[in-house]
This record gives structure tokens, C-alpha cells and sequence, in this order.
């Protein structure tokens, strides 16, 4: 006999967040930390109090939990607990997706789909900013989103951008960066690839300069050196 | 915003379309679900488009109240005339889509069903 089957619409992935510039033990705590939070906020819907989940579901989007950026896209969506606002459920759909938990997929296509080009660039305008801030602080993952963003948020698409970001994460060694640079690149001119591969290299010497010595790879320029006289 | 935009008479007859007058799929080709190992398989997905789609489109929501099946034909998604869709759930709630299998000698069976829930955990 089939069993039944309850599908969620979403599978999960493990994500490497800015956790990861962190010492083991420090990175444990903050996250056995996060999920007693999570469980409260969870709580909080249960019992019909929304406005005190978003609140919590928010404090922990902002610091880079997936499932709590999802719930908080839910909630703005359905204006539970807060004000209906597709901008913002929008903003933390594809923030949870981009940096790559693929339980968004849906949710962030029909909430993409369903706002003007004006709008989608207001979000990626904020999604970059937000993950301008996360590669900074050292998690690269966010380099791939940044490409991603500028692919398949920005209406319509900067593919040079994204192709720069891209080579980044690549330079980064971002897990199937290499791969989605190779396909993006794959179908542009030797000139524009040229292009792009000098900005890159550009950029990679800033964002080397941008990133603290843990994080900062072995192949990041020396750090230029004050001299006397 | 889009609920004006594009009336659920319009879903039901497949003219649905993005914010920017794009024409909206549920699928990138016409798809027909010929057997029930087939619809396990790639329904779930299909669904879950449609769901969060009418989450936030009222006119696709009503579309999909009304008949969940004849939309998805609308929209390209062909399944067995063995196959049922049913949704749970009043309008405005959050929906559930049944999915079963009927035929003579034997009650409905329940294949499935899918819901946009909440995520649980990481």
C-alpha cells in the first residue's frame, strides 16, 4: 500500500553562513542559541500570537537564519502579525534562497513574478546591500548570491555583474561557483569575458582589502604597508 | 497591484501573466502526467508553483478553488482522468490540494496532498 505522502513544498540544504568565520565553539553556542529561539517563535504561531513570532522570526533573519527568513517572508505575504508587504516578503524569500536553501524556490518565483521591474530592482537594490554585508563579513557564500541576484532578481538581468561576482565566488572557491561562472560565461563575447575578468581582478583586490585576516585567502594581494619618510 | 490585473476567468482560461504582462507557466512545455508513477513524481513540484502563486494572487486563488484540474489543463498540465484534485480549506485560508486516485470498484485513494506550511527548523 502507498503511504501517504505530506509534502512540504521545500527540501533543506546545509548553509555556510557568516557563522563560519567564527571560532567552532562560539559558532555551536550561537547556533544551539538560535534554534531554542527559533522553537519559541515557532511557539508564538502555534498559539495564534503573530505578531510576537514575526519579531522573533525577524531578529533571527537578520542574522542569517534560512527557515526564519521563509517563515518571515510567509508572514509578511499572508500580513499576519504585520502589514501585508510583497516587498519585504520578497526581499527575505530571496534572501533565504540566494544563499542557498531551496525550500524558498516557490514561494520566492510567485512572489518575484507577481511585482513590476521597479519593484524587483527595490529589492535586489536591498538584497545587494544585505549581501554586500555578509561577504564582508567573511561569508563567501554570499559572492555566488551577489551573482545570482544580478541573473535572476535584476529586471532586466546584469549578466556582466553577475559574471564578475561569479568569478569571485569562484576566486573564493565557493562550492558550484565554478560551474555556474563557466555556464554564464559560456555564451558571452571574448571581449566581454575580457571585461569582466578585468573587473574581477580588480574587485578581488578590494574585497581582499575589505576582509580580516581569518578569512583572508592565502592567493588576497599583501596588504599594503605604511612606510616612513 | 497583479489581483487586478489578471481576473480568475482569465487563469481558468490560461492567460494568466506576470506583473510585467509576461505570460505566467506552470510549466516550461506542455506536460502530460500519463501514469501515476509520473504524477508522483513531477506533480509535487507543479503544485507547489500553483500554490504559492495563489498566495498571493487572488484571481489564480479563486481559479484554483473552483477547479484545481481544468486550470492545470489550462496551463499546459495534462493528468489521467484517474487522477482527482480536490482542495481543502475555505477561500482566503490557507489552501490544502488532494490529490487521489478514483476508478470503478474501489473508493478514493489519496496520493498525496500539499500545503505551503511554515518551515520547521534548518
Amino acid at each position: 500500500m502507498r503511504a501517504l505522502s505530506v509534502l512540504t513544498l521545500l527540501f533543506a540544504v546545509s548553509l555556510a553562513m557568516a557563522a563560519s568565520a567564527m571560532p567552532p565553539e562560539t559558532a555551536w553556542d550561537q547556533r544551539a542559541a538560535e534554534e531554542v529561539a527559533f522553537k519559541a517563535a515557532m511557539d508564538h504561531l502555534h498559539r495564534g500570537e503573530a505578531a510576537e513570532a514575526v519579531d522573533s522570526f525577524r531578529h533571527l533573519a537578520v542574522n542569517g537564519h534560512s527557515a526564519a527568513q521563509i517563515n518571515l517572508a510567509i508572514l509578511y505575504t499572508r500580513g499576519e502579525g504585520v502589514p501585508s508587504d510583497r516587498l519585504a516578503a520578497t526581499r527575505w524569500a530571496w534572501r533565504a534562497r540566494l544563499m542557498g536553501d531551496r525550500r524558498a524556490a516557490s514561494l520566492s518565483d510567485a512572489l518575484l513574478e507577481a511585482l513590476p521591474a521597479r519593484s524587483r530592482n527595490v529589492v535586489a537594490d536591498r538584497l545587494r546591500e544585505d549581501l554586500e554585508a555578509l561577504a564582508a563579513a567573511g561569508a563567501f557564500q554570499a559572492f555566488l548570491a551577489l551573482g545570482r541576484l544580478e541573473a535572476e532578481v535584476r529586471t532586466p538581468p546584469r549578466l556582466d555583474d553577475a559574471g564578475v561576482w561569479l568569478m569571485l565566488a569562484a576566486a573564493f572557491e565557493v562550492s558550484q561557483a565554478r560551474r555556474m561562472r563557466d555556464r554564464l560565461i559560456a555564451g558571452v563575447t571574448d571581449a566581454r569575458r575580457l571585461s569582466m575578468e578585468a573587473r574581477a581582478g580588480e574587485a578581488f583586490t578590494v574585497w581582499c582589502d575589505r576582509l580580516t585576516s581569518p578569512a583572508r585567502p592565502v592567493t588576497c594581494p599583501a596588504p599594503a604597508m605604511a612606510t616612513d619618510g | 497591484m497583479l489581483d487586478e490585473m489578471t481576473s480568475s476567468q482569465d487563469w481558468e482560461q490560461g492567460r494568466g501573466a506576470t506583473a510585467d504582462g509576461v505570460a505566467w507557466g506552470l510549466v516550461a512545455a506542455p506536460t502530460c502526467l500519463e501514469d501515476l508513477e509520473r504524477v508522483e513524481r513531477h506533480l509535487p513540484e507543479i503544485l507547489g508553483r500553483a500554490l504559492a502563486r495563489s498566495w498571493i494572487d487572488a484571481g489564480f486563488s479563486k481559479a484554483l478553488q473552483r477547479d484545481p484540474k481544468r486550470l492545470l489543463q489550462a496551463y499546459g498540465v495534462t493528468l489521467p482522468r484517474s487522477v482527482e484534485l480536490r482542495i481543502e480549506g475555505r477561500e482566503g485560508a490557507r489552501p490544502r490540494i488532494v490529490v487521489s486516485e478514483v476508478g470503478r470498484g474501489f473508493r478514493p485513494r489519496r496520493l498525496m496532498y500539499l500545503q505551503l506550511v511554515m518551515v520547521a527548523g534548518r
